[in-house]
C-alpha cells in the first residue's frame, strides 16, 4: 500500500492531487515516519481533541481509503491498486478540465 | 502421521453420556458445574489432540466428526432451569450455554429463560452482543431485549446493536437512523457513555453524509507537530484521504 502511494505521489507532482492522510500511530511514531520518508504527504493525527477522526468517520478497518475529487464530492470508497489508480487518473484528468 | 492419528478420535456419543451423567446428584448448581466442567474437559483435551495433529487434512476431519458437543450439558442445563429457573447456579448455566454454541433451538430456550427470569441482569447484556452478531434474525431477540430488559444500560445497548442493524440494510435504513438519532439525544447519555454516542453519531454520518456523490465533511485537526490544517484546504484537487497506520 504505501510504496503504491508514494509512488503515486511522485507520479502526479505537479498536477491537481494530493494524499492526507489519518495516521494511527503515536505523534512520535509518526514523526518518525514523516523523517524516515515512509509518509511524504501531510497527515492528521487520528487522535485529536474532540476524539478520534477514524470515529466521526466510522473507520472499522485500515486502511480504509476515500477518493475525493476536486469539487470535494466523496466519488469512491474502498478501492485499491490499479482499480485506485486508474479511477484517480481519471479524475486528475477531470480536475485539469475544470481549471 | 502425528502421534494420535492411529487412535480414536473421542467418540462424540461417548462423550455426550459423560457430560449428561456427570451430574445427576446435588444441587442444580453443583449439577451444572460438573457437567460444564466434564465437558470443558474433555474439550480441553481434544484440542490438545487437534493441535498434535500436523496432517492438516486429518485435523479438519478429526474436528469435524469428533468434536465434543456441549449438547447434552446445555439439555441438562435447560431442564433444571426450568424446574427451578431462580436457583443459584442457573444464570451461570444458561449463559455458559449461550458461549458454548448452543444449537438455535436451544438458544431460543436459552435466551427465553435469561429473558423471563434474569431480565434485569446485566448477563442480558451478553445476550444483547450475541445477538448483535447473529447475521440471520437477532433483530427480534434485540428487540425483546429492549422490551423487556430492567437496565436502562443493557436497554440503550441493545438499542444501539439494533439501529446498527436497521442502519445496515436499505429498507429499514430510515428507521434505524430514527432510533440512533433518538438513542444518542437521550439527556446525560454523552457524560455516562460517551463511546457510545460517539460510535453513534460515526454510524449516522456514515449513513447520511460519506456515501458516493455526498460532499465529504470537512476534516479540521493537528498533524504531527500539532500544526492546525484542514481537509477543505485542498479544494480543487484530487484527494486520497487514507486511514492508515503501522502500529
Amino acid at each position: 500500500m504505501l510504496p503504491h502511494e508514494r509512488s503515486l505521489v511522485k507520479k502526479l507532482e505537479g498536477r491537481p492531487f494530493a494524499i492526507v492522510g489519518v495516521n494511527s500511530d503515536k505523534k512520535e511514531r509518526l514523526q518518525e515516519l514523516v523523517a524516515d520518508g515512509t509518509t511524504i504527504w501531510r497527515n492528521f493525527t487520528n487522535e485529536q481533541e474532540y476524539g478520534k477522526i477514524s470515529t466521526v468517520w466510522g473507520v472499522r478497518g485500515w486502511p480504509t481509503l476515500y477518493l475525493i475529487d476536486h469539487n470535494g464530492v466523496i466519488k469512491h470508497k474502498g478501492l485499491r491498486g490499479d482499480a485506485m489508480e486508474k479511477a484517480i487518473m481519471e479524475m486528475v484528468a477531470e480536475a485539469e478540465k475544470a481549471k | 502421521m502425528g502421534a494420535y492419528a492411529a487412535q480414536p478420535v473421542v467418540d462424540p456419543a461417548l462423550a455426550a453420556v459423560d457430560s449428561a451423567t456427570a451430574g445427576t446428584t446435588g444441587t442444580a448448581k453443583e449439577q451444572i458445574e460438573a457437567a460444564t466442567k466434564a465437558y470443558d474437559k474433555q474439550n480441553k483435551e481434544f484440542m490438545k489432540k487437534l493441535r498434535a495433529e500436523k496432517d492438516r487434512k486429518k485435523a479438519m476431519e478429526m474436528y469435524r466428526t469428533g468434536r465434543p458437543s456441549a449438547a447434552e450439558a446445555i439439555s441438562l442445563i435447560l431442564k433444571l432451569a426450568k424446574e427451578t429457573p431462580k436457583a443459584e447456579g442457573i444464570e451461570n448455566g444458561l449463559m455458559w450455554s449461550l458461549m458454548r454454541g448452543a444449537k438455535p433451538a436451544q438458544r431460543k430456550e436459552v435466551s427465553g429463560l435469561l429473558l423471563t427470569h434474569y431480565k434485569d441482569s446485566e448477563s442480558i447484556g451478553k445476550l444483547a452482543q450475541m445477538y448483535s452478531r447473529s447475521r440471520t434474525g437477532g433483530e427480534a431477540g434485540l428487540r425483546e431485549i429492549i422490551e423487556k430488559s430492567g437496565d436502562e444500560k443493557v436497554r440503550q445497548g441493545a438499542t444501539y446493536y439494533l439501529a446498527e442493524k436497521l442502519i445496515g440494510n436499505a429498507e429499514t435504513k430510515k428507521e434505524g437512523l430514527t432510533m440512533m438519532k433518538k438513542l444518542i439525544a437521550t439527556p446525560g447519555l454523552d457524560k455516562d457513555n460517551p463511546k457510545l454516542v460517539a460510535q453513534g453519531k460515526g454510524k449516522i454520518m456514515i449513513a447520511e453524509k460519506l456515501g458516493i456523490g455526498c460532499t465529504a465533511p470537512d476534516i479540521v485537526g493537528t498533524d504531527q507537530e500539532g500544526k492546525e490544517f484542514k481537509l477543505s484546504e485542498y479544494r480543487g484537487q484530487v484527494v486520497l484521504l487514507d486511514f492508515w497506520g503501522i502500529w
